[in-house]
């Protein structure tokens, strides 16, 4: 057997090559994603019923003039569901805007202020982290009333913990490294160093964290508006659809299982898509190591 | 100091531009790393820093660059003492002293385009002004380390070392400074273009009258690159001359020490 030495020049390729490929991640997450995206838009210009109309008979199963049937008090299910994607949309970005605005805040003054305030944000990051979104989710309604604005506050915050200890960690990798202190002395001051330098070093390793969060304030918030805590009627919320539906679903399945169907496929197009563009959005060679 | 005239001394023939005076240094309340160290940079004069690690090399070059107070003593800037609270004058010191720093990967920023790393002296420091000033001298400035013009809209990441050196060295060029602070520069590098990067070095200080500090530990290299040559042991500079002197009849135990220590080819 022969071991062949690597050369100093094998080892440093004057070209060092971007690991990309073509992701089917981003393909299939991105048609998901994709469809959810255009029914919720849709539904703010065309409805095919008003979302009050009863005139549909109760608990019909699907058909030509009701493409999702309709529930109990004879509304049309399939608008609601575009309501119910419109107010999926809205949790998500909502709420990942609030993590991501507040985490990334947090998390570069601990990592650039002293000693001192590091240790107190991070400790209470920690308690932050620890605590559930459910119990946060309920203190929030009991401050402000049940509504979307309380589930999607309530959700942001709880996700910027993560965000923020991650920034910190990231922001403090960062800025350990020498192009800040060649930064420095360039004669550029700190915030514009954190914007020049920092962010764009910090924002690749949030981008998944991110997107995975929006899937994970989809069901959160159905699980807020399943036990009453969400958006009120008549707003409709997938997860109130699923609760409404429950007390009928031997006799109308599909009312129960189309909601369901739409969050595990807007869960699951988010999260492909958070795969497929950490490929595209991080290529190898530009991470710090 | 008064105006430099023909005809005196060598060592009075330029003002000296930056200047450790009796600077001591030490992190927290630990121990001295830096005690009374004195050390002049006059332009167009190459001076080697040598020692071992640890003997406070880059500490000292931390002070020089105002990244750092020193705990007693003082860095002079063109005779003044360095004051890192004022802005002012901190913009002028910072366009007259430059870094190269050791490891060409982590001082360029693998995500911003090389030829925004070069203008960014140019920017912070409010030199060229407009967008196609500061292009045109990015292009000037690659091209006098040997890069091609198009390396402005490429990422680091399509550079080996011995180019990213030469990117580096083009920023620290930018704001024109008369005195360029290298710690380690070519430590990280191939043997096969260390060479080629301290020519550079030799090149841009003969021609555009830059005063060098070169830390090293490498004193083939200071040989080669340095007219003078100061050795710091345990944070104090043990001797301190022209390189030839010091090198063929060190008078320090410890000089001695360090050149019976570089190794030789039989």
């Amino acid at each position: 057997m022969t071991v062949s030495v690597p050369t100093a020049a094998e080892q440093k390729p004057v070209v060092r090559r971007a690991r990309r490929r073509t992701s089917i991640n981003l393909v299939v997450g991105g048609v998901l994603f994709g469809v959810i995206v255009t029914v919720a838009v849709l539904s703010l210009f065309a409805l095919p019923y008003e979302p009050s109309d009863t005139t549909g008979g109760r608990l019909q199963p699907p058909s030509g003039e009701h493409w999702a049937g309709t529930d109990r008090l004879g509304r049309d299910l399939f608008t609601q569901l575009m309501i119910g994607a419109r107010l999926a949309m809205l949790t998500g970005l909502g709420s990942v805007a609030i993590a991501a605005v507040v985490g990334v805040v947090v998390g570069l003054v601990a990592a650039t202020a002293g000693r001192w305030i590091d240790d107190a944000l991070s400790s209470l990051l920690d308690i932050a982290i620890a605590f559930p979104t459910l119990l946060l989710a309920m203190l929030v309604v009991a401050w402000r009333g049940a509504s979307l604005d309380s589930a999607i506050l309530a959700i942001g915050l709880a996700g910027s913990a993560v965000i923020a200890r991650l920034t910190r960690v990231t922001a403090s990798r960062v800025l350990a490294q020498e192009f800040v202190k060649a930064s420095r002395t360039s004669g550029t001051g700190t915030l514009r160093l954190i914007r020049l330098h920092v962010l764009p070093n910090v924002w690749p390793t949030l981008i998944v964290p991110l997107a995975l969060q929006f899937g994970g304030a989809v069901v959160a918030e159905a699980s807020l508006s399943y036990v009453g805590l969400g958006s009120p009627p008549p707003n409709a919320s997938w997860g109130r659809m699923l609760q409404e539906a429950q007390s009928t679903v031997l006799v109308a399945p599909s009312a129960a299982i189309l909601p369901g169907l739409l969050l595990v496929a807007t869960i699951i197009g988010v999260n492909l898509l958070a795969d497929g563009l950490r490929d595209v959005a991080d290529p190898a060679g530009r991470s710090i190591r | 100091m008064t105006a430099a005239t023909p005809g005196e001394a060598q060592a009075n023939a330029a003002p000296v531009v930056l200047a450790a005076d009796r600077v001591s240094f030490s992190y927290g309340r630990g121990a001295e790393v830096l005690h009374d160290v004195s050390l002049a940079l006059v332009p167009g004069e190459s001076v080697g820093l040598v020692g071992e690690s640890g003997a406070g090399k880059t500490s000292l070059l931390r002070l020089l660059l105002g990244l750092g107070a020193p705990t007693s003593g003082e860095i002079r800037f063109e005779g003044h003492a360095l004051d890192r609270r004022d802005t002012r004058s901190m913009l002028a010191f910072r366009r007259a002293v430059q870094p190269v720093y050791q490891d060409p990967f982590s001082s360029l920023d693998p995500r911003m385009r090389v030829g925004d790393s070069v203008a960014e002296p140019l920017r912070s420091l409010g030199i060229a002004g407009g967008r196609t000033e500061r292009a045109a001298r990015v292009t000037e400035l690659l091209e006098s380390v040997g890069l091609p013009a198009d390396a402005a809209e490429r990422y680091p990441d399509a550079f080996s070392g011995g180019q990213r050196q030469r990117i580096a060295i083009a920023r620290a060029l930018a704001p024109e400074p008369r005195v360029i602070l290298a710690d380690e520069p070519v430590s990280a590098l191939d043997t096969s273009v260390r060479m080629q990067v301290i020519e550079l070095f030799q090149r841009l200080a003969r021609e555009r009258g830059i005063g060098l500090l070169l830390v090293s530990h490498d004193l083939t290299i200071v040989a080669a690159l340095c007219r003078r040559i100061a050795v710091l042991e345990g944070g104090i500079i043990v001797e301190q001359g022209e390189t030839r002197s010091v090198l063929t009849e060190p008078r320090h135990p410890y000089t001695r020490r360090l050149l019976d220590s570089v190794p030789r080819l039989p």
